[in-house]
């Protein structure tokens, strides 16, 4: 699929074609991304939507250096990054300065609260951002470490340190109840 | 190690809902925005469309001007720009009033052969041909000089 979009890509009057499938093959992926990030559905609505304005006004720039799907979650991760950001105010702040926005169960309408899963959602929702974006993309998305350092513009040695530090805290929060 | 604590866990059992029927409704309104985006390019074209019209006029009345830059001249001649000499007088006076000529014209063909021969137009006096024309023509008549 993502070859047929890069062909697309390549002829400037098929680029409405080619978002259609971006978005068909994309959009639920980039969604559930983004939703482990900002974790409430309101805000993984609006940071999917602005990422896909940014996708279709970038689609030229796109020259394929980097493969679809990196470039894709790149936009995405960036804009929920940007998200968290201009939210923090809003965010209860730990002493150490790490986010501890993990009560999903108060906060999202749609968080099922009583599934042993909700526990891990929760353990992954209190890592810094870095972390937990990392920790994500490793485990749920199954995404190879030099496909995540084109996505976060990291080394894959930072990486591999960084899901390493929060394999070993989510363990320390879920051992904690 | 790492895994094998994360294994008690089902990555596919997913805490997290969305409202029922949001992804199709999603896909709809993405393309909806891209469609969206699309709209002010018309616009633009629209605008540079005129434009360029406007430019086109422009430029066709410049050229215009350039290639035809002067006003039709004046039938008044500047007197400064006229070289006031004899000549040039005496075929100003020709031109515009030619029935002089013509009336020295006529005294001429009135002389007799003898008259001519008798005088000398070099040895005429301006006051002598007058008593030559009052003697000689009726100045109450009208010449016809045609």
């Amino acid at each position: 699929m993502e070859e047929r979009i890069l062909e697309l890509l390549n002829q400037k009057d098929k680029s409405k074609v080619a978002f259609e499938l971006i978005v068909s093959t994309f959009s639920e992926r980039l969604y559930w991304h983004i939703r482990r990030m900002v974790n409430h559905h309101e805000d993984a609505d609006d940071v999917l939507q602005n990422t896909f304005i940014k996708i279709w006004r970038n689609m030229d720039s796109f020259r394929g250096d980097s493969k679809l799907y990196t470039w894709l979650y790149r936009i995405a991760t960036n804009e929920a990054l940007d998200h968290i950001r201009k939210n923090k105010k809003s965010q209860l702040v730990g002493a150490d300065g790490e986010s501890v926005e993990y009560d999903n169960a108060s906060g999202d309408l749609y968080f099922d609260g009583e599934m042993a899963e909700a526990k891990l959602h929760s353990a992954i929702a209190s890592l810094p951002e870095k972390q937990r974006l990392v920790f994500n993309l490793k485990y749920f998305e199954e995404m190879k470490y030099e496909d995540m350092a084109e996505v976060t513009g990291t080394s894959v040695g930072a990486l591999k340190a960084s899901y390493s530090l929060a394999v070993g805290k989510i363990k320390e929060f879920v051992s904690k109840d | 190690m790492e895994d094998e604590f994360l294994k008690q866990f089902n990555k596919r059992k997913n805490p997290q809902k969305v409202p029922e029927g949001y992804f199709d409704q999603k896909k709809l309104d993405l393309l909806a925005i891209a469609d969206e985006e699309q709209k002010p390019e018309p616009k633009g074209f629209k605008l540079k469309a005129t434009l360029s019209w406007v430019v086109g006029i422009a430029a066709a009345i410049i050229i215009g001007v350039i290639l035809y830059p002067t006003a039709p001249k004046s039938d008044v001649i500047p007197i400064t720009e006229v070289a006031l000499t004899n000549a040039s007088i005496e075929e100003y006076l020709l031109e515009e009033y030619p029935a002089s000529a013509m009336e020295e014209a006529l005294i001429v063909n009135e002389l007799t052969e003898e008259d001519l021969e008798a005088i000398s137009f070099n040895a005429f006096e301006e006051n002598e041909l007058e008593e030559f024309i009052d003697n000689n023509f009726d100045q109450t008549l009208d010449y016809e000089y045609l």
